[in-house]
């Protein structure tokens, strides 16, 4: 059973959000140590923070959502967490879900467990279209390498088990979306998904740009094409 | 490629070889890109003024004039030369976000104070948070926090809010990075 549980919310950029979202899982998950990565927020995010119940980790510099979870995954694996919960810090995650969600974790039938939009319904359809197109294609492609459908792989809420720390600071990934999936699911750990519930983003602004759109799908399929070798060769390494 | 031409480009490549050992020689170029760029004017100059050496590389690319075999090979030493700095700089990307993630993890823990784990191996949260005292929870609707047990006093801030006293002892390593798979990356310079 996950004992210790660490909430961390990467955030950039988050300074109408911020604290709202921490108050909201100091509320529903009180006892719960709360870790907020602001990862190089040029707003007042930082001296929110300043005024709230959570460790802060502040990057200098902007490094992205991926390095920031894993700045997170390193605080959990050094401070011998044994979970690991990841959400959003623009509130469209809804933190009263994350004790259900915790409480299907500890049953012990998976290693990470996604907040999943699409699990129950399996439907896009109130997605945008280029979304759309995408969340589908990257749910193929993952179905397609690891043998293992997953309906929402860009969810920001998931719960990560301590034994999944170690290969996750091990190999960088791009936004830990479906590259990261693939490169679980190839070393042999257990994904599974959970229904959940978002809210629309009121606030600030979505971290991909029109030109991050052209980008991400691109970067995003090399990088799982890379994450099956990766794990292949870890695989290889470890039995010998 | 006449004569004139040959010396054209022999003082352009005397010209960079000088700008490239003054480079090297402040300590503004890193001596091993230096080697490189030496190496590759020395041969490009020496390619130029013998002619039959001149004919044969045309030969050797396929290329019909000494012209095209040049500009085939300054394309191939170019595209070779941006990957490499293109990797070098990768690399120092790479360290720079190490370094900003260590300061950030520092920092927090210094926030957060020592991780406490209970003498007798059962886990417990620094804020006192237990496997127990979820059990009970339920999923929709919620439940407020007052389910929850053994909660500590709350006193300051972050972790330290939950520290019981006595019972406890200071675990974890100090914060630290692993290169990756226990190799460091190499850079230059």
């Amino acid at each position: 059973l996950p004992s210790r549980v660490l909430v961390a919310i990467p955030a950039y950029n988050e300074a109408a959000t911020i604290r709202d979202v921490v108050l909201r899982v100091r509320d529903s998950l009180s006892q719960c140590d709360l870790l907020v990565v602001n990862d190089g927020s040029r707003d007042a995010t930082a001296e929110i923070l300043k005024g709230l119940d959570a460790v802060a980790a502040t990057h200098i510099c902007n490094l992205g959502y991926g390095r920031a979870v894993q700045t997170a995954i390193k605080y959990a694996l050094h401070r011998q967490y044994d979970a690991l919960v990841t959400l959003d810090a623009d509130g469209q995650h809804h933190p009263e879900q994350i004790r259900g969600m915790l409480q299907t974790f500890e049953a012990g039938e998976c290693d990470v467990l996604l907040g999943s939009r699409y699990v129950t319904t399996r439907n896009y359809s109130e997605v945008p279209l280029g979304r759309r197109v995408g969340m589908r294609l990257f749910s193929i492609l993952v179905r397609l390498v690891t043998g293992k459908r997953v309906y929402d792989t860009t969810s920001g809420l998931k719960v990560i088990s301590r034994s999944a720390f170690d290969p996750l600071t091990r190999w960088h990934f791009v936004d830990f979306h479906a590259e990261a999936i693939v490169y679980l699911l190839g070393l042999g750990y257990r994904i599974r998904e959970y229904p959940i519930s978002t809210s629309e983003r009121i606030h600030g602004h979505s971290m991909y740009d029109a030109l991050s759109h052209l980008k991400y799908p691109l970067k995003t399929c090399l990088m799982i094409l890379l994450g099956m070798i990766e794990a292949a060769l870890t695989r290889r390494r470890s039995r010998a | 490629v006449t004569l004139q031409g040959v010396l054209i480009l022999d003082m352009a490549g005397i010209l960079l070889l000088v700008w490239v050992l003054n480079l090297v020689r402040g300590g503004r170029l890193y001596v091993g890109y230096g080697v490189v760029f030496i190496l590759a004017t020395v041969l490009t100059m020496v390619a130029l003024s013998i002619q039959a050496l001149l004919r044969l590389l045309t030969r050797l690319v396929g290329a019909v004039y000494p012209t095209s075999a040049l500009t085939l090979l300054a394309f191939g030493f170019i595209v070779l030369m941006l990957v490499y700095v293109l990797t070098q700089l990768t690399i120092v990307s790479n360290r720079v976000a190490l370094v900003v993630q260590e300061l950030a993890l520092q920092r927090a823990t210094e926030q957060a104070g020592p991780p406490l784990v209970p003498r007798d191996g059962t886990g417990t949260s620094d804020r006192g948070v237990t496997s127990e005292s979820v059990e009970g929870a339920s999923n929709v609707p919620f439940r407020p926090a007052a389910g929850y047990s053994g909660e500590p006093p709350a006193e300051g801030r972050g972790h330290r809010a939950g520290r019981w006293p006595g019972d406890w002892r200071t675990a974890g390593p100090g914060v630290g990075t692993g290169g990756r798979r226990g190799r460091p990356e190499r850079a230059r310079g």
